[in-house]
């Protein structure tokens, strides 16, 4: 009964994140994109602003052909691996810019008061 | 005092597991490419399951900084517990942006959402800055890491070494 009034307050601040996050980011696409969306041109559904992308026409989507994190072409030559390894790269460069300067100065901290004592 | 032993070392076990299983399932969810955009939203989906475990298993810690938050505490918890706030709301960012631009898990929903260009560059722009967080998240972790690994890792595979060269010794 914990478990489950835990995950309900887990969720309940969830769908609370989630919901701010939908009413700003469709207050801020309606709002100020330059042109504003046309509804109702293409059986009800959006219609593309002046200067979009080729495909859009009709509302339609493309499904974001390299433009961004993932399109549905398979990417050659073991550049899924490239990724992967960038991925944990960054991860590793973050955590050594932290963890060495602090372990330095733990040190330090020790040695001094080993001194001092 | 012995039988109050084992549960906080299967809860740590558990939490090392889970957290391995997190970060692996977050490198494939991050290489869509690898996986293919099926696998990545499925998978994604999934882990709001798995994270709901990870917050569950330090819920005594959430509620314990939550209440002390305001008054005197240590600043690396303090930050920590910041940190952990920023990953969550950008952890729900990353999932309700890509629920919205999904082409496979909605659809299989039989769910049709609105299609918009904000939603395709917030889900890039949140799960770039996950991976910043999350670098930092481990950063601030890495002791208990270190710890738990060698514990619970490292320590058990080496002594299975030894107990193998002391039986091929003693025979």
């Amino acid at each position: 009964m914990k478990i489950v009034g835990r995950v309900l307050i887990i969720l309940a601040v969830f769908a609370l994140v989630m919901g701010i996050t939908y009413v700003i980011v469709n207050a801020r696409s309606s709002s100020n994109v330059g042109v504003p969306p046309r509804f109702g041109q293409a059986n009800g559904r959006f219609a593309p602003p002046d200067g979009a992308p080729p495909g859009f026409e009709n509302g339609e989507r493309t499904g974001f052909p390299g433009g961004g994190r993932e399109f549905r072409g398979e990417r050659g030559g073991g550049g899924w691996l490239f990724g992967s390894i960038r991925n944990i790269a960054i991860i590793g460069i973050i955590v050594a810019l932290i963890v060495l300067p602090k372990s330095w100065i733990q040190k330090r901290k020790r040695a001094a008061q080993t001194a001092a004592g | 005092m012995a039988q109050n032993q084992p549960k906080p070392r299967i809860q740590t076990k558990l939490k090392l597991m889970i957290d391995i299983g997190i970060f692996i399932g977050f490198l494939i969810t991050m290489e869509p490419h690898a996986s293919g955009l099926t696998i990545h939203e499925w998978l994604a989906t999934a882990l709001i399951a798995v994270l709901v475990v990870h917050l569950l298993l330090n819920w005594d810690w959430i509620v314990q900084i939550t209440r002390r938050f305001i008054g005197k505490m240590k600043s690396q918890s303090r930050i920590n517990y910041i940190l952990n706030w920023l990953l969550f709301i950008d952890g729900t960012v990353i999932m309700l942006s890509g629920f919205m631009i999904s082409e496979s898990l909605m659809p299989a929903l039989g769910i049709q959402l609105p299609h918009n260009f904000a939603w395709r560059s917030l889900h890039d722009l949140s799960a770039n800055l996950f991976l910043v967080l999350l670098g930092l998240h481990t950063a601030l972790h890495w002791s208990w890491i270190v710890d738990t690994f060698k514990r619970y890792v490292f320590q058990p595979i080496g002594r299975l070494f030894k107990n193998r060269s002391g039986k091929d010794i003693a025979a």
